[in-house]
């Protein structure tokens, strides 16, 4: 009697630890949510992205506070944002020049690449001379509006290059040299 | 007394082992790896993001990362991103639905292989009222000339990805610049965009996985499919490790084969049915 009780209860807890465990490895429940998984993952991004890491083998810097970055110098920057598929869109950009953006965190040059990291691990290098050109800026306008929240805080314009090397949501940069 | 105690303990053991075997047993069958972490190298696969928005991406990988010695980074951006990733010898391994740029990629000597693994097809969407009157046409090019006579708002990708590349490949098939009132640009990723046009009551391009993943959060239907011009085949490349001589190829090389596995291939075709009662990709016989 007091065997049969036990081994119902090993089974009954056998058949929950299994329940458990299917729950846990399911693969794709339906969403009733409309915002896809990618869209989920952004949650936090633009808060995230106010502050940019420095990386650098010269030494320590402060982060950059993107807020910051605003009581630089303001350049507009009018340019053709080219994308990879080849379709085209013209703008107005304003932001600060990225050579200032650097100097103002005590970066000297020349460095041999700047490798900027975006908040979903995208990743974009550019060279020292493309990294000082005036109308490499961290844009915080696009025509006149503030960027689309979705961007991040400021996002990297290079007026003369594709828009490959336009990065936003940045969260880090790391000087390589 | 003592008789029922006797009998209580003689039966724990055995529940005990049952237990234990049932937790090992959930365990292994939730991704859980015998292969330490110190073990593992990073393989960093940057990745169109239908592939994780169907929710196959995350199945891949713990698939992938239970059999072998890898820790994989997966970056989910358009193909367009993905590719130039690849480009800068920042992605060991790319999956993208963008054939023509992939090819662009190859013949410019940045990829070791690309093989073809997955396809289903993109879909035109649009208002349940159907005002441009494409609802099954079954010709995208035609679809899109009525849509762009009628003057009825279409709303566009406008991004890097193989979605919007795809849609460029359609209007120029018809002969049709698109610009004015009636064509948006969302200049984001594929549930941005098909929310934009379910709520303006506008037409649009999508890959059908997506659009059966938010199927019904939205008043959208499907308009046309079945064209064969609007086959989505995605490609899995191994970046050329000639080129980017860090890069992991021995990882980026057991990533493309094991896509090709019969049980990852049969995993890949069967993936979704359960959930939503259709394929969301299906696997070359």
């Amino acid at each position: 009697m007091v065997r049969r009780s036990a081994l119902t209860l090993a089974v009954l807890v056998i058949l929950g630890c299994l329940a458990l465990f299917l729950c846990g490895c399911g693969e794709d429940e339906k969403k009733a949510s409309p915002f896809l998984e990618s869209e989920q993952r952004l949650e936090g991004m633009y808060e995230e992205c106010k502050t940019i890491e420095i990386s650098d083998p010269a030494g320590e810097h402060p982060d950059i506070d993107t807020d910051e970055i605003k009581s630089l110098p303001e350049v507009d920057v009018k340019t053709v944002l080219v994308r990879s598929n080849g379709m085209e869109k013209e703008g107005v950009w304003t932001g600060a020049r990225l050579s200032d953006v650097l100097r103002g965190s005590g970066i000297e040059g020349p460095f041999t690449e700047l490798r900027m990291e975006a908040w979903d691990g995208y990743v974009a290098k550019i060279g020292y001379e493309m990294a000082m050109r005036p109308d490499t800026i961290l844009a915080w306008e696009e025509d006149g509006a503030p960027l689309p929240e979705e961007q991040g805080p400021v996002r990297l314009v290079v007026g003369s290059e594709d828009g490959f090397y336009w990065i936003h949501r940045i969260t880090r940069m790391e000087i390589v040299r | 007394m003592r008789v029922r105690a006797l009998r209580l303990r003689s039966a724990l053991p055995l529940f005990v082992l049952i237990l234990g075997a049932v937790i090992a047993g959930g365990m292994c069958g939730c991704g859980s790896s015998a292969i330490p972490d110190e073990d593992r190298s990073e393989l960093i696969l940057a990745t169109t993001t239908s592939v994780l928005d169907s929710g196959l991406l995350d199945v891949l990988v713990e698939r992938f990362e239970e059999k072998y010695p890898y820790r994989v980074k997966a970056i989910a951006v358009g193909s367009g991103a993905a590719l130039l990733m690849a480009r800068q010898g920042e992605a060991d391994v790319t999956i993208t639905h963008e054939p023509r740029a992939e090819k662009e990629f190859m013949d410019a000597g940045y990829g070791e292989s690309r093989r073809e693994v997955m396809y289903n097809d993109f879909i035109i969407v649009g208002p349940a009222a159907d005002p441009a009157g494409i609802k099954g046409v079954g010709d995208a090019v035609e679809a899109f000339t009525r849509i762009s006579a009628s003057g009825l708002p279409f709303v566009s990708r406008g991004d890097a990805s193989g979605t919007h590349a795809m849609e460029m490949s359609v209007w120029e098939r018809a002969g049709i610049q698109p610009a004015g009132d009636w064509y948006m640009e969302s200049g984001q990723g594929m549930g941005y965009t098909l929310r934009t046009a379910d709520e303006e009551g506008a037409y649009t391009i999508t890959d059908r996985a997506t659009f059966i993943v938010l199927d019904e959060a939205l008043d959208l239907e499907i308009m046309v499919e079945g064209d064969p011009g609007l086959l989505n085949v995605y490609s899995v490349i191994v970046t050329d490790p000639e080129v980017y001589p860090d890069t992991n190829i021995q990882g980026a090389r057991d990533l493309q084969a094991f896509l090709f596995e019969p049980g990852t291939q049969e995993l890949i075709g069967d993936f979704g049915v359960d959930t939503y009662g259709q394929h969301l990709f299906y696997v070359f016989k």
